[in-house]
């Protein structure tokens, strides 16, 4: 059984056959959500709950498989599918996601109650329009804090991108502190030029005396 | 590696091999292997939580190198462990700038600043600078979380070390986490302060500045701080603790953790009894009496006067008539050479340093058990105080046999205390039926299988001061008859009373104990009486036989470091200096002799006991010839057979002291003879003992502690305060055969029917009024004014 919510026109629970059924059957397949809300483009998808890496229209022929899905850089996870079509704010479904996991954090260890809270803080101000790019760099230097190492995510033809597979290390002591890492870092990988579009391109003032001082 | 012991595990460490021990934690294994892996929650005295992350370190058991906490993970045969990895660097980088991103980074103005391990470890293991440009979760700080600890939120890690002390090792779970996420805080419940005898522990656990001590706060910074390693007095547990003073003043006490005794632990009242010495209200002079009260004088006037006493009191009565009370709050060379002094200079055999309410000091030459011993007995018998009051620590390791290693406790005892909820049997009794409760629980199959399953250990001790020790002492006979092997803690309280009657403050044959040289000296015949830092008045349980005595001594010399309520009557007063002002040794209850560390100088021109006995001995023509402590120290190894092998030399060689042998010299224990008394009209038994804070000199003018001391009420179980026409709140009158006194009525559902509880010398306390001490028990009666 999967659950399937977001932009697609028919969203609710089906059930699939593991190993058989695509992606693609899943989202556009008549006996199932029947495409993308108002015949809209599909920009990505998550395949197993928010705490999965998201995958583009690349992975869609993949089936339900465990190990397929891992092999090519996401889980299977709860079941949950999140379908975005292209009219989706990148950034800001991003910031959902991993504002649901800093609130989600138990608080007992510090890197997922430290860096749950850190990444959604940086994440929030980016969507707000007052990031800088290297805000970007630390939601991946701080996603590092909880996962480090190489971090899953999807091959993107159009990105030249290799997928990453499962697993990640972490520092955390159970799977909430590297759901908060995981939207930020597909969002990020596979969207960056959508961050990039919400930052503020500031200017350095030229600085033309000292400020005080001995001359 | 070769090695077939069973109990060895070999693994890799950094490339190296080492052999670790079987169930070892990776964290200790590495660092016993010169490896030491940062931490802040993991503390060797607790469970490991995993909490930190600080800990982790890359293993490799086969599937290629994981992220592993070294603190919960035990070593496994041909484990691979990486501590100094570069991604085992990373992560440790990681979590110390995740740690300090909401932490204030006020180091300037912390207490802790200087010794906080989340300082030192963001400089060995830190990333050296922080990205965190947000803005720092704010609180409210700091927080009173109780009288005697505060907390700052801010600072706060949530390493849960205090939590779970307060948890795990305490047993007062009075501190919590509450909220989740980025918003976890350390929170008290509702209107329930930590009110715990053992808060200032989590103070010192704390890696960071978050919770300080009232006491100590803003009072030094730790480089300031001079130590030394030291001796708790406060009890006779006989804590080890490092004594921290600047400016010549003592500032704080942090526990140090002796495997065989306190495990790193204090009590709020060792750890904060402290502020007495540098009270006010120290004696800074010896004093004379002259007609218009009690003057400072010089200490050649002072010590003259007492030489003159002692020598006019020969002259009128003979030696015999002088007695010594006290000195169980020195050291043994205090002890000691009070002791020569009294026996062997003045010549009297009326010397004791118990004050009418621990046992017969033979109790002392039973097979004694060890702290260790007791800890690690299959069955322990208490009979005795509710040692959560009286011996603190002492509480703390057995409630963790009970707890965490399944020793079984039988508790016999006639109130319910700190240990009851973890004993496997408690056995009430009514004060005097002691024989009786412990025949009756031989007699139980299940009790006497458990007795046979392995070491037995007795704690005995005095569990109300409104009885003779008789009853207790027929019960542990009862109890060492039917398990002979059974070795025995006794458990007397006052910091060195074992050191001093060990090492001869007892009386010599023919002589009187406190009981007996109270009633010579209320009835004439004592021509002088010394208190040895002893206050009968506050502290002798018959308050009626303590006024009597002080009235009835004709001189009375005090050595004392206030004024007490019975020195204020002395003749002469000696300053003595007190704990932290002078070196020498200790005794605890075990017999482990433990340094005493000098740290500042002494109050005014007080001196220690075994200076102004050995003045006084030099007046009255015997020169002891003691130029320094070392010599009193070694005189007590040449001269008391049990300290043979405690020389100066091997206590300061062993952190934990040296076990004094068991004293050969102190005879067997007499089985006394018990008459109860019939109950006519006094309906309840009255049972008295004493709680932690009191309005003992100490804790008075400890300003942190003196006012933790509570009211004296009568405690009555619900359903004879009904029978007694009385209700929880009511004044009443409560009479003894000897007097009456008025106090308020507490219902308290774990006062056994048929007694009544009252404290110890809580402040305005009258109870004393009530005990005779040689009636075997005393019964009171309640009555409605």
């Amino acid at each position: 059984m999967v659950a399937v919510s977001g932009h697609v026109q028919r969203p609710g629970v089906y059930e699939i056959v593991n190993g058989t059924t695509t992606f693609r059957d899943l989202i556009y397949g008549q006996e199932f959500c029947g495409g993308i809300r108002n015949g809209n483009q599909l920009k990505a998808f998550v395949p197993g709950g928010g705490s999965a890496p998201w995958f583009v229209p690349d992975q869609l022929d993949l089936p339900f498989e465990g190990r397929l899905v891992g092999a090519a850089g996401s889980m299977l996870g709860s079941g949950a599918v999140m379908v975005m079509d292209h009219t989706t704010d990148i950034p800001a479904a991003a910031l959902t996601l991993t504002r649901f996991y800093a609130h989600e954090s138990c608080g007992k260890c510090v890197p997922c109650r430290e860096g749950g809270t850190w990444l959604e803080r940086i994440l929030s101000r980016v969507v707000d329009g007052k990031g800088t790019e290297a805000d970007l760099d630390q939601l991946l230097e701080v996603g590092a804090m909880i996962c480090p190492g190489a971090f899953p995510h999807a091959s993107s033809e159009e990105l030249g991108l290799e997928a990453v597979p499962f697993p990640y290390k972490m520092t955390t002591i159970c799977f909430v502190g590297p759901s908060a890492y995981a939207p930020v870092h597909s969002a990020l990988t596979l969207f960056r030029a959508e961050f990039e579009a919400k930052i503020v391109k500031r200017t350095m003032i030229p600085v033309t005396a000292m400020a005080g001082g001995e001359q | 590696m070769t090695s077939t012991d069973p109990n060895l595990v070999s693994v890799t460490l950094n490339g190296r091999t080492i052999a670790a021990t079987k169930g070892e934690l990776i964290i200790t294994a590495a660092e016993r292997h010169g490896e030491y892996i940062p931490r802040f929650c993991y503390h060797e005295r607790m469970d490991p939580v995993g909490m930190c992350r600080m800990c982790l370190v890359e293993v490799d058991t086969g599937r290629g190198p994981q992220l592993t906490p070294s603190c919960m993970v035990t070593v496994a045969p041909d484990m691979k462990i990486d501590t100094a990895s570069p991604m085992v660097k990373q992560v440790q980088e990681g979590v110390l700038e995740l740690l300090l991103a909401n932490h204030p980074l006020d180091c300037p103005v912390c207490d802790k600043g200087g010794e906080c391990p989340l300082q030192d470890q963001a400089f060995s293991h830190g990333p050296g600078e922080s990205r965190f440009v947000e803005e720092k979760r704010h609180y409210e700080k700091p927080i009173a979380i109780s009288d005697l600890v505060y907390l700052d939120r801010e600072r706060c890690i949530l390493c849960d070390r205090c939590t779970r002390f307060a948890d795990e090792v305490a047993g007062d779970a009075l501190i919590e986490f509450s909220s989740r996420g980025g918003n976890t805080q350390i929170t008290t419940f509702p209107d329930e302060p930590f009110a715990s005898y053992f808060s200032g522990n989590t103070v010192q656990i704390c890696p960071v500045g978050a919770l300080t001590a009232k006491p100590y706060r803003f009072k030094a910074r730790p480089w300031d701080l001079e130590q030394n390693e030291s001796t708790c007095t406060t009890c006779s547990v006989g804590c080890r603790t490092i004594v921290q003073s600047s400016r010549d003043q003592v500032l704080r006490y942090q526990g140090v953790d002796s495997a065989p005794v306190n495990w790193g632990w204090l009590c709020d009242k060792g750890r904060f009894g402290f502020e007495s010495v540098n009270s006010d209200e120290r004696l800074t002079t010896p004093m004379v009496r002259t007609s218009g009260g009690l003057v400072p004088t010089s200490w050649s006037a002072a010590l003259g006067a007492v030489a003159d006493l002692v020598r006019e009191s020969i002259a009128a009565g003979g030696a015999d008539s002088i007695a010594v009370v006290g000195g169980a709050r020195g050291s043994n060379e205090d002890a000691f050479a009070w002791a020569q002094l009294a026996h062997d200079v003045i010549g009297t055999p009326n010397v004791y340093a118990q004050m009418g309410d621990g046992l017969p000091a033979a109790v002392l030459g039973l097979d004694r058990a060890t702290i260790d011993d007791v800890a690690s007995a299959t069955t322990i018998v208490l009979l005795g105080p509710d040692l959560k009051e009286e011996l603190p620590v002492l509480y703390l390791r057995i409630r963790d046999a009970a707890v965490k290693r399944g020793r079984h406790i039988i508790e016999f005892t006639p109130k319910p205390g700190g240990l009851t909820k973890h004993a496997w049997k408690t056995i009430g009794y009514e004060p005097g039926t002691q024989l009786a409760a412990v025949e009756a629980a031989l007699a139980d199959p299940a009790v006497a299988m458990q007795l046979a399953k392995g070491p037995v250990a007795i704690v005995a001790g005095r569990a109300n001061l409104a009885e003779t020790s008789t009853a207790t002492v027929l019960a542990l006979q009862a109890i060492l008859a039917a398990v002979p092997s059974a070795k025995v803690l006794p458990a007397l309280r006052r910091g060195n009373v074992v050191g001093a009657l060990q090492v001869g403050v007892r009386p010599r044959p023919g002589g009187l104990d406190t009981t007996g040289v109270l009633q010579a000296a209320a009835a004439g015949r004592i021509e002088c009486l010394v208190l040895l830092g002893a206050d009968p008045l506050a502290d002798f349980p018959d308050a009626d036989l303590a006024r009597r005595a002080i009235a009835g001594a004709r001189r009375v010399i005090a050595v004392d470091t206030f004024l007490s309520a019975s020195s204020l009557q002395a003749d002469v007063v000696l300053a003595a200096s007190a704990v932290g002002e002078k070196g020498g040794t200790t005794t605890n209850l075990e017999g482990r002799v433990t340094s005493l560390g000098r740290r500042v100088t002494a109050t005014g021109t007080s001196r220690p006991d075994w200076m102004i006995a050995s003045g006084i001995a030099g007046l009255l023509g015997t020169e002891f010839g003691y130029r320094s402590i070392a010599d009193v120290t070694a005189s007590i190894a040449a001269r008391v057979e049990s300290y043979a092998n405690v020389t100066a030399t091997a206590v300061a060689s062993a952190p934990d002291g040296v076990l004094a042998a068991v004293p050969a010299d102190l005879g067997p224990l007499v089985p006394p003879v018990l008459s109860l008394p019939d109950r006519n009209s006094y309906d309840f038994r009255l049972v008295v003992s004493r709680r932690l804070y009191d309005d003992a000199v100490s804790t008075r003018t400890s300003p942190s502690l003196a006012h933790l001391a509570g009211c004296m009420t009568v405690h009555v179980n619900p359903l004879d305060i009904e029978r007694a026409g009385a209700h929880d709140g009511a004044e009443v009158r409560l009479s003894s055969a000897r007097a009456g006194i008025i106090v308020t009525v507490e219902s308290d559902a774990t006062v056994l029917r048929g007694t009544v509880w009252v404290p110890f010398n809580q402040p305005g306390s009258t109870i004393g009024e009530l005990i005779d001490c040689t009636a075997a028990v005393t019964d009171v009666r309640i009555e409605n004014i």
